[in-house]
Order: C-alpha cells, then structure tokens, then sequence
C-alpha cells in the first residue's frame, strides 16, 4: 500500500505543473475516481484543511493521504513521490540536460503547457465552486468574498478562506 | 570544524527555509515571495538572479516552494544543499499535518467543524477564480477555445485530467508551431 501511495504521488507530482492549484484536478481523479481510495466529501474536507495548513498545498493533501493509509512512513513516501518527480527534472534539467534550453527554444512549449493547466485549474474551480455554493446563504458569502477579493487585490488569501469560515458559521448558527 | 560548519551562511540557510515553511499558511505561492524577500535581504542571491532560478523552478513540475529551495540550494552549492532546503521545507508541513489530521478524526463530525471547512471551501473558490483569472487574462481567441476544448474533454467525456493536461498542450503545440511553418 505504503509503494502504491508512493507510485499514485510520483504520477501526481509529474504531472503537477503550475503549483498546487492545477494539481487538484489530478488529485482528485487518481484518489476520487482512478482508485478510490477517498470520497468527494473526504477530497474537499482534505483540500480545505490542506490550505489552512503550513506548506504547500498538494504537498499537505499528499502527506494527508498517505498518513491515513500508511501511518507515518505512508505519509513520508506518498510526500517523497509528489516532490520527487520536480527534483529529478530539475537536476537533469539543469546538468545533463543543459543544453536543452542552450539549443532550442522551449518557449512555445512552456506557451503550451500554460494552456494546459489552465485547463485543469478550471476544471478544479468548478469542482470546488461547485460544491461550495449549495444555497443561498453560501451564494451570498461567495459574492462578498468575491467583491472583496476584486476590490482589494493583494489581499492575503488566508483572510479570505478565514472569512469564509466564519462566514458560513455565523450564517448557519443564526 | 563541525562548529564552523554548521555555522557557514549557506547551511544557515536550511532554518530559514524551516521558519518560512513554518509560518506561511495558504500554499506554496504564498511562499516564494517571503522566500524571495528572505533570500535578498540576506545578499544571498540578487533579485535577477532569484528571477532566474524561480522561473526554472515554475517550470519543473511540483510543488514551487519545494523546486525553488532546491534551485536555490544547487545555485549556492550543488546537489546535496538543495536537497537540504529541500528538507526544511518539508518538515513542518510534514509534521503539521499529521497533528492536523489526528484532531479531524476525531472532530471532523462535529456541526461547526463541518460548517467551518464549507466557508473555507467558499473561500478556495474566490481565490481559484482569481488565479484562473490571471491565468488567462493574456488568452487570445485560440487559448480560449483550447481551453474551452479541455474543459469539454474532462466535464463531459470523463478523461483523466492527466491525459487532457497532455493531449491540450501538445494539440495546441502542434497548432502554434505549423501556424508558423504555413506563414
């Protein structure tokens, strides 16, 4: 189990470009819908604690997953498989395989891949909008934070998600 | 000698890399900035430099605030200190979240835990939507139907976001690299 953890987060950390935020659609297909080893419910209770949690947030959702199958060493390798895959093509990238960037321009595949990701980041807010918004009290939190977050644009995104928090607690224990 | 060693600026660097990964909340991109401000006003590396090794880290796949240590680490002294960084922003979320996770089992049922983390989940919509929008501010027409083309493939026909991610970037690679070929 504990190597099946490590192989789901190396393929998960591969692939992973652009930070956490595009990483969550992969996430959720491979540990929601591939092999199915946690619910919808489970996937979104995970992404919420990861981000209110230090460190990088498809990292925290992998030491989560790991942690729940492996005990600790599960967490270590399923973490070791998100952070190793970026490692190794850095390395290379940068001994080996050096005169990649000399001899050609990779640009238009950055350009590419860039698109890419933008796909899956959508994807990933429409799963995530999706299942937030459920009535019209969760709407209403939604548009402020929205309002606020257009208004004020280098807000911290901890206050945000802090916000919202609270928001949905004021509003569900009136 | 071991004293000497511990205390050479360059291994120094490991807690400051812990303290940071420590102390931010809300992901990696949340991160590198400190990271950035942290590194420069230490005169460790400059800000051109700093610009350099994070955009090859954005480029690598993973975690950013993990890549970008670890770029940090080989520019000042190869492999092993990268791996070292590495290390310091590992733990703590490492460890913080196997508390974490103790305390949800056992109070994940309770009404205002659950009302808590559906704000939170609000609260990730709001800033997805807004870095989906910087995402695709620069999107020409073509960018936007490549991504409308994505976003057809994983919501109705179910394909792995693995495959989309692949089959999206290469489709428009191909596309942008035989537009030149014919003009």
């Amino acid at each position: 189990m504990c190597f099946k953890l490590f192989l789901i987060f190396f393929k998960i950390g591969l692939f992973s470009y652009g930070g956490g935020w595009s990483a969550l659609s992969i996430i959720k297909d491979e540990l929601v819908e591939v092999y199915k080893l946690i619910t919808l419910n489970e996937y979104l209770d995970m992404v919420s604690i990861a981000e209110i949690t230090p460190g990088p947030i498809a990292l925290n959702i992998a030491t989560y997953t790991g942690y729940k199958f492996g005990s600790i060493f599960g967490g270590f390798l399923a973490s070791l498989g998100l952070i190793l895959p970026g490692i190794i093509i850095l390395t290379l990238l940068e001994t080996v395989l050096y005169f990649l960037s000399k001899k050609y321009d990779l640009s238009k595949f950055y350009k590419s891949l860039k698109v890419g990701v933008a796909v899956l980041v959508l994807f990933a807010t429409y799963l995530i909008t999706s299942n937030s918004i459920i009535d019209f009290k969760t709407l209403f939190i939604f548009f402020s934070l929205l309002i606020l977050i257009i208004l004020k644009k280098e807000i911290h995104p901890l206050i945000i998600v802090f916000l919202g928090g609270i928001g949905v607690l004021i509003i569900k224990m009136l | 000698m071991l004293k000497k060693f511990i205390l050479k600026n360059e291994y120094k660097l490991f807690f400051t890399f812990l303290k940071i990964s420590a102390l931010t909340l809300g992901g990696g991109y949340a991160m590198v900035p400190i990271i950035e401000r942290e590194i420069i006003k230490k005169n460790i590396i400059d800000k051109e430099e700093f610009i350099i090794l994070f955009s090859k880290a954005q480029s690598s796949p993973g975690p950013i605030a993990v890549n970008t240590a670890f770029m940090i680490g080989m520019k000042l002294g190869g492999l092993l200190l990268g791996l070292y960084y590495v290390l310091g922003v590992f733990i703590p979320p490492f460890f913080a979240i196997l508390i974490v996770s103790s305390f949800f089992k056992r109070y994940s049922n309770l009404e205002f835990v659950q009302y808590f983390l559906q704000g939170i989940r609000i609260g990730i919509s709001v800033i997805l939507l807004n870095f989906l929008n910087s995402l695709v501010k620069k999107f020409k027409i073509l960018e936007l139907i490549f991504l409308a083309l994505g976003f057809i493939l994983i919501f109705f026909f179910n394909i792995h976001s693995i495959y989309t991610l692949i089959l999206i970037t290469f489709l428009y690679l191909i596309f942008i690299l035989r537009k030149k070929d014919v003009f």
